[in-house]
């Protein structure tokens, strides 16, 4: 359990997140109203790293549940091992024979079978799945739902129950409630509008794209080795480009696996040619590499240049877009 | 502190903020928890309880500050900056003079008012007791114009009389001889420092006026909204009801998912029943249906001239709220000519897309060419439509520059599998010069008149029954 905001800050840290106020406070209520947490944001700004971070913070497993279309309870919370129950009945058949041998009539036969019933609906048989296996690990763990918004409507209300009271009903079982009630985190990328009730059982965090400062700061951290300079220049970039109406803006991962790049290949500072070689690494459209390369124009030095004047307009052009708006 | 708490949550829903009991003892459970020393924290704490969508964080942004802000005080003109040593001095005097004799008659609040006009700014907070010390909040739930308004807080907190004191001494400044432009100067300086003290009072109003708007007048809003004709939005306005249509979508998409599920068990599939249960030694103990995707395909037409965009847009964000119920959506738009807007669909945030779409064609007053766009449609982007299209038109059905070719509507009934047109006009309007609806009415599979909000979802809704 986190002491105060400056530990969560502090653990977070210690596992190369970055946490700013609002994270820190969100994780540290979290913890003590023992409310999940809805995540929400662009790709790739570190929703999901966050729950991987929490997890390794408090030395938790993480248990994750990765929604997608058509995602039912069988997926999500359990299962009966039908293979499993029809072997044990085979093997079990004298058995279950002898069982019944007295019975006169079928009915009585079935009733005879009907009193051995639960042992073939029985923790022995259920499948557990991820909600399962976080409600009933004898140790706390970290829930991680991720991409909730890819699941259907019916999803997000069969998950209400679980949110709110940390227990599900399983009809042959009855309702299992949490030995250790998780720390849950659910992310979304806001494709679609979540429910009401969902949000109102949770605390909501909105992770966006860092500033320059925060984001530099990131890069230091996750990338081993990077020259402050190339730091610097990568971010300024990366941010220059995130001005851009891009098909896709670059994230805070792909900002950290352009710098990786770059590393890799002995880069010390971003030139025409670096950014030429490795600007895939980052832009994953081709119009949008065509608008990124538009934005660097090559200078003497071979350095990272000036604007492009057409790369100018183009950004006052879509900045008035974004005004009218 | 949880006071103040009540009144910021009430002002967060006057704006629309959806906030619950629930929510609202969340938040007091928070502040007790992360304690109320630290206002980063503090803020944190709340926006992740009192905020559930990202489109509310502005407002919480904006209100926040008000309530709980460090809440300095505005920068003030330096009144009388600009006068000379002798006459500043003279002047200075003066004003001490008064504002010792309002000290002594007990008129605190004048005094400090008088400050305020020569300089010392008052923070919201400062303001804001002040107008509760003279009874001066007006009551805006009664619909009072914000005009009325300010003059009834402004007399309130004596502005009036504050104004005539500071006339006074500038009068007795004219007398003893100082240059009129430097007075006129000073006069420049107070008007400066009264219109910073009206918009502090205009917002100190306006979140008010949210704080005292209940639910039932929320909701009287929302049916209102819902009932309000298309040509009464503006086009601009249409993004911001965002949070409306897509609770409006919210609620056909568990109708649609619901009666789907109910109609999904088709027919047993003997093949996959028997494949699923080989481990099973061939019992069948798990059956498999044929599951036939009933989720429509669409394709939208839609006439964003200047009288049709609203709808257009309405409908637009309608049916990208429904799309996880929607297999394929194919929107066009057209004017003097059409256009494929499907990318800008991929690519931006509904919203946002029909902002940048009537760019995408072209025409102007009275140039609506419906005829021509309909055979460039047919032309052009036929392949969008198959025998499980549904062909959506929304418009009026004029054509200002020829007459539509009823052979291009047959051959596109033949290709969809419905062709629907919505239009936000009444019947009685259909046989107006230019308009066609006559001629396009009985080609179609049916017509819906879609003149609102609430006409145009039961007409969505149609789609998935």
């Amino acid at each position: 359990m986190f002491r105060d905001i400056d530990a969560v800050r502090t653990s977070l840290a210690s596992q190369k997140y970055i946490a700013n106020d609002t994270i820190a406070t969100t994780l540290f209520l979290a913890n003590k109203l023992e409310k999940p947490i809805l995540a929400e944001g662009p790709a790739g700004t570190g929703k999901t790293e966050l729950a991987k971070a929490c997890a390794g913070a408090l030395d938790r497993e993480l248990i994750r549940l990765q929604c997608y279309e058509g995602i039912d309870e069988s997926r999500a919370l359990y299962e009966w091992e039908y293979a499993k129950q029809l072997l044990y009945t085979q093997l079990l058949r004298e058995r279950v024979g002898g069982m019944v041998s007295n019975a006169t009539t079928l009915a009585a036969a079935a009733d005879a079978i009907a009193q051995e019933e639960n042992v073939f609906f029985s923790d022995r048989f259920l499948l557990a799945r991820p909600l399962l296996r976080a409600i009933t690990s004898p140790k706390p763990v970290v829930l991680l739902i991720d991409e909730i918004d890819r699941a259907d409507a019916e999803f997000e209300a069969f998950l209400l129950e679980i949110l709110s009271d940390f227990q599900v009903s399983i009809p042959e079982l009855g309702t299992i409630k949490a030995i250790h009630k998780p720390i849950v985190i659910l992310t979304s990328n806001d494709t679609r509008e979540l429910s009401e009730a969902l949000k109102r059982r949770c605390l909501f965090l909105y992770v966006g794209y860092p500033d320059a400062a925060a984001e530099l700061a990131v890069v230091n951290l996750r990338v081993p080795g990077v020259p402050p300079k190339l730091a610097a220049q990568v971010v300024e970039m990366v941010q220059r480009l995130r001005q851009l109406d891009l098909r896709k803006t670059p994230s805070m991962s792909e900002t950290i696996d352009w710098a990786r790049a770059l590393v890799e290949l002995n880069v010390r500072h971003l030139d025409r040619a670096a950014i030429d070689s490795t600007l895939n690494v980052l832009l994953k459209y081709e119009s949008d590499l065509q608008k990124a390369r538009r934005l660097v124009a090559p200078s003497d030095a071979g350095e990272l240049g000036e604007v492009d004047p057409r790369a100018r307009h183009e950004k006052e052009r879509d900045r008035d877009r974004d005004r009218r708006r | 502190m949880d006071e103040r708490l009540v009144t910021f949550i009430r002002a967060m829903r006057g704006r629309d903020v959806r906030i619950s009991l629930a929510e609202s003892i969340d938040a007091l459970r928070a502040l007790e928890i992360s304690g109320i020393t630290d206002r980063t924290v503090v803020q944190a704490a709340l926006r992740s309880t009192l905020v559930k969508d990202s489109a509310d964080v502005p407002v919480f942004d904006e209100l926040f500050p008000q309530f709980f802000g460090v809440d300095e005080p505005p920068p003030m003109q330096q009144t009388g900056g600009g006068l000379p040593d002798d006459a500043a001095e003279q002047f200075q005097e003066m004003l001490q003079q008064l504002l010792d004799d309002l000290t002594e008659l007990s008129e605190e609040d004048l005094q400090r008012l008088i400050e305020a006009l020569m300089g010392q700014g008052m923070s919201k907070r400062e303001l804001r007791d002040m107008l509760e010390r003279n009874d001066a909040m007006p009551d805006m739930s009664q619909g009072m114009p914000q005009s009325w308004a300010m003059r009834m807080a402004m007399d309130g907190i004596g502005m009036t009389q504050a104004n005539s004191l500071l006339q006074e001494l500038l009068d007795k400044l004219r007398q003893m001889g100082v240059d009129p432009s430097q007075i006129k100067s000073v006069e420049r300086d107070l008007r400066e420092n009264r219109a910073t003290i009206a918009q502090q009072l205009a917002e100190i109003m306006q979140a008010e006026q949210g704080a005292g708007r209940d639910d039932r007048e929320r909701e009287r809003d929302r049916d209102e909204f819902l009932d309000r004709p298309f040509d009464q939005f503006s086009f601009d306005d249409v993004p911001n009801f965002r949070r409306e249509v897509a609770k409006l979508a919210a609620r056909l998409r568990s109708q649609a998912a619901l009666r789907m599920k109910r109609a999904q068990h088709g027919h047993p599939d003997i093949r996959r029943t028997v494949r699923a249960n080989l481990r099973f030694q061939g019992i069948p103990m798990e059956l498999r249906y044929r599951h036939r995707d009933l989720r429509p395909k669409i394709t939208v037409i839609c006439d964003v001239s200047g009288s049709m965009r609203a709808a257009a847009a309405f409908m637009l964000l309608l049916v990208y709220g429904l799309q996880d119920q929607i297999k394929r959506t194919r929107p066009f738009v057209y004017y003097r000519t059409i256009a494929d807007v499907t990318r800008d669909f991929q690519e931006l945030r509904p919203e946002a897309a029909i902002q940048v779409i009537p760019d995408r064609i072209q025409g102007g007053p009275y140039q609506t060419s419906l005829g021509s766009c309909l055979t460039t449609f047919l032309q052009d982007h036929s392949n969008t439509v198959d025998r499980n299209t549904t062909v959506i038109f929304m418009g009026d059905g004029d054509d200002h520059r020829g007459i539509p070719r009823v052979e291009d509507f047959q051959a596109l009934r033949r290709r969809a599998h419905k062709v629907l047109w919505f239009n936000p006009e009444q019947p009685w309007r259909w046989h107006r010069e230019d308009n066609y609806m006559h001629l396009i009415a009985p080609q179609c599979d049916g017509v819906h008149v879609v003149s609102n909000l609430r006409e145009l979802s039961a007409a969505i809704d149609t789609l998935f029954r």
